[in-house]
């Protein structure tokens, strides 16, 4: 039995389709993000499953009972639902104390007192508030307000505990800080969790698992590792981290620079037309050094100009040009690197490939896989 | 010229602005109260309390007092009440028509509560009201069964005129809201009867105060509605005891000083409720306005849906409709008395407003004051507020008490102040003219257009004024060019804020007029003491009709404005 | 092209003394940063230089002449300095084009040339074709270009840039930042930039100056000098993520204190510490790690691995003493170096720094 099932769930606001036929399921104590970018419908999937949206079509499940369902006109109001949440602008209330705050839940459900002190001291303690308890949500910081937020949506020991971009509101450093918290008390009190965001890093450091979202279409769901390693399509690739899209053009096994007589690679994947993608992060470009270029076992890497060096403390940032393609290089700062104006030779490492054509947003993830060669070219 | 110019720039720019507005604010607000004090607490150069003490323990004067406050505490309660529950109805329920029902339930800004007496008058009034003769004859009662010249019809009046205010403070807030603090104790599992109860209403509570409180201060200030429906029947205000005591001594000074004396007790009541609304306002100020816009929690009606559709519709007509209707009906009688049939209704006393000379001069008056009194107050308060939020001097605050404390000056107490100081005493004397009028409502309205420029010119920030003089521009070139371009349409909103209550003004003008300066609210207000029911209805009617297209054609001007600096202030929330 | 100094300035709000007896000294043509925390003084600074503030005691110098000191100031609109703003500044009642021109307006320029200035300035923001837009209908990075343009127009020999691209997101400040190198470039202009963020500071200036809460400057250098010869704790504190051990010298060899432990790290102080207390700082990222031990290394259990997308972040254990480390996240992958928590690994740390009991480095 899963914790929470979507089965096909659907949206539609007028014309758009906010959500299209999604369908996952959430086992107990994971933590699982849904990653994409502002619009893609992660939001909107969140707040059905919280019940402020009902589904149009579909049907959702928590713990095999139906909480939701469009076939069978049915439908748990928010109130009923025994979940969590965490919203991004805390929505912390300002009237009551941090203590009134996180009791407020457990009164409502006319808890017994003993039953209220113990969780809310229990939840104040784990989120570092008990000092605070007594004092007004407006003299604490931003940090502190989603603390207690989520001190709140832990008291009641919810079913599932939801989270809708709650780090958004707060500076960098304490995003950082309260990343780690989070997935802390996640493994503490063994939550399961489901986590809205667009910032993919805060998605690989939190989640077990993590469902990537555009246009309302799923287009991955994954390990957050996996999702990184083996994007399954250009629009992933991209959003997942920094990239590089060098357009190839194929001939007999070797994808030659678009516009350039260079060979990139020469294990292109043989199913590829003769036009194709091919996509690599910037770390995994390395310069080689004279000793490495071997014109007889045709080790030549690919030529190109370094025309933009930045030095970012640990790492090095570097622009290059291939013909009329711009690459972009990271190295660990101590690392050799070529300067500015120089010519270098440089080697892909680690690359990916993908149809030439942009695949469309709405269609399904399982076409546009992508074909994966690692070696040295 | 050139060099006529170039020794203008060198002027101190700052130092013209500074000089100018202390000199206004002196001159226009500072000395009228300082003599209105003096005048009440000084006896022939001798500070004299005993005065003060015998004056207030005249029965005359604590009743008026007495019933200034209770009037003032009933209008409140039931204002707030009422005010509060339509403005949650409209919010936070499924009533249908919202937008409509939003409307209406501002109209009653537009009609001058004296004007609402009056037709309340011709409807209630115990022995010749139309209503009272209908119920009589429809139920065979013995007696009028409602009288509306009593303290309990004062109130329920004033309460019907002012209840706009808690009106549009609380639904705003409510609109602003953040609905995520209501979803996240919906989550919490409170049904949305206990969100409404826990979390809503406390929070929503610094504006329910803040229009409570601005409605007991408008109700201690007001004229009209006791003067009508209570000086015959011996119920005196603050406000109307003074306006007694003026007009029956004609003018003298004793009765002046009184007045001053009764002054005091007002302005210090405004100060205090001032204050109070400051304390509850800084107290509660919660950070409850939302950023995104989201679609707020509504709670649905079901089967109380119509019935309170039904209750606001009546609520409506009885406010608007009915004393609307009433007063044209009346000022289309023959005569007054008569019953409403057509033989006895004639559009002659309308067609006769605009030739009877003191009609015609009152509109005429009402106008140019208001139009010509809108532009000064506009212009000073903008250059005034421009010393407050852009620069920095010592004993700025005096400037800033000065730019606020006509807020708490009834229009009674302006014009005895501006009586006291425009009357010979500096070898000035304006007594009777229109100018004393003229000086009163810019004294009246300057706190306004301060409050209404400093809210605009908060909005330009300081750096757009120096990224100006980082381009090469003088102080001067950047007011003209960037500050002034930017508050223009703050400042045109200023301008018709002022110019539509001045020109329907009563309460100030009553105590000021001479013969020829008659105004619109004070030509209906003595053709209704004269006892020509009929003319001033007819003119009350003109002056609705003024109003109300003077107003609608005034609010799609400012929303077209609006528009504009919508999209001007929308950088401020760019997205990168 | 022309030089800054500020000399000996004192600057005080009411009792709030903000700057005392400073000094500095910019080249002319060069990109120079001035980095610390909010409320440093750093913005200060940068309006003393523009004409918005004046100074209670000492001078500031353009080039040869002097624009201010106690008695006697030039307003800014005599001083010929282009200023960026952090909330851009843009009037929203002009077009892109009247803002860009205004400045030519005021100074007189004839009404063909201000055309082709303007011109030339969007061409250099890469905004041409935006003239008749207004600014409601720019994004913020838009609007910081026009900003941008707008200060540029009048080709200042001195830019001035207040925080410019902190409200922008991550994306776009990276685009601007380089942006704004090549203008710099292109015009040779001597560039003052102040920030916070020790990111855009170290990609952007050729001298970097690190001030702290007090308006104290600790360093002046080039970037990578300061990243990686730090004057001391506050500078290598605040330009990045750093490890602070206290520590304990004794034998050539630190160790630290933890809880009652005494706990030996195989590091060779410098001499100079010897017997001494200090400080023992490394970066994340120097900190190697292996599978297999050799003697240069330390054994640590890994307590926390998180994936933050091109980077890998660890917390490690070394006998009680916490230890983060980065990787990039596929030189970790290569190294099959995505641990799970619990496992024993062996760490080494390239050229750690060492700072004495009062914060100062050494060798």
């Amino acid at each position: 039995m899963s914790q929470l099932e979507l089965k096909e769930v659907t949206k539609r606001f007028g014309e758009v389709i906010a959500v299209n036929r999604l369908s996952l399921q959430v086992e107990k104590g994971e933590c699982f993000t849904f990653l994409g970018p502002s619009g893609c419908g992660k939001t909107t999937t969140l707040r059905m499953i919280a019940g402020f949206e009902d589904l149009d079509e579909g049907e959702l499940l928590v713990e095999d009972s139906l909480y939701s369902s469009s076939y069978r006109k049915f439908y748990v109001p928010p109130e009923k639902r025994e979940f969590g949440m965490v919203f991004q602008a805390f929505a912390v209330w300002p009237h009551l104390t941090v203590k009134e705050n996180v009791a407020f839940p457990l009164r409502i459900k006319h808890r017994p007192s003993s039953e209220i002190e113990s969780r809310v001291k229990m939840a104040l303690t784990s989120t570092n508030l008990m000092k605070f308890k007594d004092s007004y949500p407006g003299r604490l910081s931003g940090g502190e307000q989603q603390r207690i937020a989520l001190a709140r949506a832990i008291a009641i020991n919810p079913k599932v505990m939801l989270l809708d971009e709650p780090l958004s509101n707060l500076d960098a450093k304490l995003r950082e800080e309260m990343r780690f918290e989070i997935k802390a008390l996640q493994n503490r009190f063994g939550f399961t969790v489901i986590y809205v965001t667009h910032d993919q890093a805060e998605a690989m450091a939190l989640s077990d698992r993590m469902l990537v979202m555009n246009y309302g279409v799923v287009q991955q769901v994954g390990k957050p590792l996996d999702i990184y390693n083996k994007p399954a399509n250009r629009f992933v690739f991209s959003f997942i981290g920094l990239s590089n899209f060098i357009p190839v053009m194929i001939k007999e096994g070797d994808a030659f620079i678009e516009g350039t007589k260079q060979i990139a690679s020469h294990n292109v994947p043989r199913e590829l037309g003769p036009r194709a993608v091919m996509a690599c992060r910037p770390s995994d470009i390395t310069f080689m050094p004279i000793s490495e270029i071997d014109e007889e076992k045709g080790s030549l890497g690919v030529q190109a100009l370094v025309i933009r060096r930045t030095y970012l403390g640990d790492i090095v940032d570097l622009k290059v040009k291939v013909g009329s393609v711009d690459l972009r290089i990271q190295k660990n700062a101590r690392s050799p690197c070529p300067r500015e104006g120089e010519s270098c030779r440089i080697r892909f490492n680690k690359v990916l490939w993908y149809p030439e054509e942009y695949p469309k947003e709405s269609q399904n993830m399982t076409e546009n896989q992508p074909k994966t060669s690692s070696e040295a070219s | 010229m050139k060099d006529l110019s170039k020794s203008l720039k060198k002027i101190d720019v700052s130092t013209v602005i500074l000089i100018f507005s202390i000199l206004i604010l002196v001159v226009i607000v500072a000395v009228p109260v300082l003599l209105i004090f003096l005048t009440a607490f000084f006896e022939n150069g001798k500070f004299n309390i005993a005065g003060v003490v015998k004056v207030l323990s005249d029965p005359n004067t604590y009743n008026a007092l007495l019933n200034s406050f209770i009037i003032a505490a009933g209008t409140t309660l039931l204002s707030t009440v009422v005010g509060t529950f339509f403005a949650w109805l409209v919010a936070r329920t499924d009533l249908p028509f919202k937008n409509t029902m939003k409307a209406l339930f501002l109209v009653p800004f537009m009609l001058p509560s004296f004007i609402g007496a009056l037709a309340w008058k011709v409807l209630l009034s115990p022995r010749s009201g139309y209503l009272n003769k209908l119920m009589i004859s429809i139920f065979g009662l013995h007696k009028a069964p409602i009288d509306i010249m009593s303290m309990g019809g004062i109130i329920v009046i004033e309460s019907m005129y002012l209840l706009p205010f808690v009106f549009l403070q609380v639904e705003g807030a409510l609109e602003r809201m953040d609905p995520t603090l209501e979803e996240s104790a919906r989550i919490s599992g409170a049904s949305l009867f206990t969100i409404t109860r826990k979390i809503t209403l406390p929070l929503v509570m610094p504006s329910i105060l803040a229009g409570a409180l601005l409605v007991a201060l408008y109700s201690l200030s007001h004229f009209g509605v006791p003067s009508i429906l209570g000086t015959e029947k011996g119920i005196f205000t603050i406000p109307t005891k003074i306006y007694e005591r003026i007009y029956a001594s004609g003018g003298s000074f004793s009765a002046i000083r009184v007045g001053t004396i009764l002054a005091t007790i007002l302005v210090i009541s405004a100060a205090l409720i001032l204050k109070l609304q400051d304390v509850l306002l800084k107290k509660g100020q919660y950070q409850v306005i939302a950023g995104k816009s989201m679609r707020p929690v509504v709670l649905k009606l079901r089967g109380l849906k119509y019935p309170l559709l039904i209750i606001s519709f009546i609520y409506i007509f009885i406010t608007i409709i009915l004393p609307t209707v009433t007063i044209f009906l009346v000022g289309g009688l023959k005569t007054y008395g008569l019953p409403f049939q057509l033989k006895y209704m004639t559009f002659d006393n309308y067609l006769k407003i605009f030739q009877w000379k003191m009609t015609k001069d009152a509109i005429w008056n009402s106008l140019y004051l208001s139009l010509s009194a809108a532009l000064v107050t506009m212009l000073a308060g903008t250059m005034i507020s421009y010393a407050i939020v852009k620069m920095n001097f010592k004993g700025k605050f005096i400037l800033q008490f000065l730019g606020v404390l006509p807020y708490s000056l009834p229009g009674t107490v302006i014009a005895l102040g501006v009586i006291l100081t425009w009357s010979g005493r500096f070898g000035i004397n304006l007594y009777n003219t229109a100018a004393i009028i003229f000086v009163a409502y810019i004294a009246r309205y300057m706190a306004f257009a301060i409050k209404s420029s400093s809210a605009s010119l908060s909005q330009v920030s300081d750096s757009l004024e120096e990224a100006a003089r980082a381009c090469g521009a003088t102080h001067w070139q950047t007011l003209k060019d960037i500050v002034l371009p930017l508050i223009r349409p703050g400042m045109i909103s200023a301008f018709f804020l002022i110019f539509l209550p001045a020109l329907r003004e009563l309460t100030t003008s009553v105590l000021l007029y001479g013969p020829t300066t008659r105004t619109i609210g004070v030509a209906i207000y003595t053709l209704n003491e004269d006892g020509e029911t009929v003319k001033a209805a007819a003119l009350a009617g003109i002056a609705l009709i003024i109003i109300f297209v003077g107003e609608t054609l005034i609010r799609k001007f400012l929303a077209k404005l609006e528009q504009r600096a919508v999209r001007v202030k929308e950088i401020e929330n760019v997205p990168a | 092209m022309a030089d800054l100094k500020l000399q000996q300035i004192k600057k005080a709000f009411g009792d709030h003394i903000i700057l005392d007896r400073f000094d500095l000294h910019i080249r002319s043509g060069e990109c120079f940063t001035i980095i610390g925390p909010s409320g440093c003084g750093k913005t200060i600074i940068l309006r003393l230089i523009a004409g918005f503030e004046t100074p209670d005691a000492g001078e500031v110098l353009i080039g040869e002449t002097k624009v201010a000191d106690t008695h006697h100031a030039l307003p800014p609109e005599e001083r010929k300095i282009g200023v960026v703003f952090q909330d851009y500044a843009v009037w929203p009642h002009k077009t892109v084009y009247g803002n860009v021109a205004y400045p030519l307006e005021i100074a007189g320029v004839t009404k063909s040339d201000i055309a082709k200035r303007v011109h030339d300035a969007l061409a250099l923001v890469n905004l041409d074709g935006y003239e008749m837009r207004f600014p409601y209908q720019l994004s913020g990075g838009q609007q910081q270009r026009v900003a941008l343009a707008r200060a540029l127009v009048m080709r200042p020999e001195i830019l001035l840039l207040d925080e410019p691209l902190t409200n922008l997101d991550a994306n776009l400040r990276e685009e601007m930042r380089f942006e704004i190198k090549e203008i710099q470039k292109a015009t040779g202009a001597t560039i003052l930039y102040v920030t916070h963020d020790q990111e855009v500071a170290m990609a952007l200036s050729d001298r970097l100056a690190v001030m702290d809460e007090a308006g104290r400057i600790h360093q002046i250098d080039t970037p990578e000098i300061i990243y990686t010869h730090p004057i001391d704790i506050f500078v290598f504190k605040f330009l990045g993520i750093s490890n602070i051990i206290s520590i304990k010298v004794s034998e050539h060899f630190a160790s630290a204190k933890i809880e009652d432990k005494t706990v030996e790290l195989p590091f060779v102080a410098p001499s100079s510490m010897e017997g001494k207390e200090g400080i023992l700082g490394f970066r994340p990222m120097d900190v190697q790690i292996e599978r297999k031990g050799n003697s240069a290394d330390f054994p640590a259990i890994a307590t926390r691995v998180t994936i933050l997308g091109p980077i890998v972040d660890y917390l490690f254990d070394f006998q009680g003493i916490p230890i983060r480390a980065q990787a990039l996240t596929d030189d970790a992958l290569a190294a099959d170096l995505i641990l799970e928590p619990g496992e024993k690994v062996f760490l080494s740390v390239l050229e750690p720094k060492w700072f004495n009991s009062e914060g100062v480095a050494q060798q």
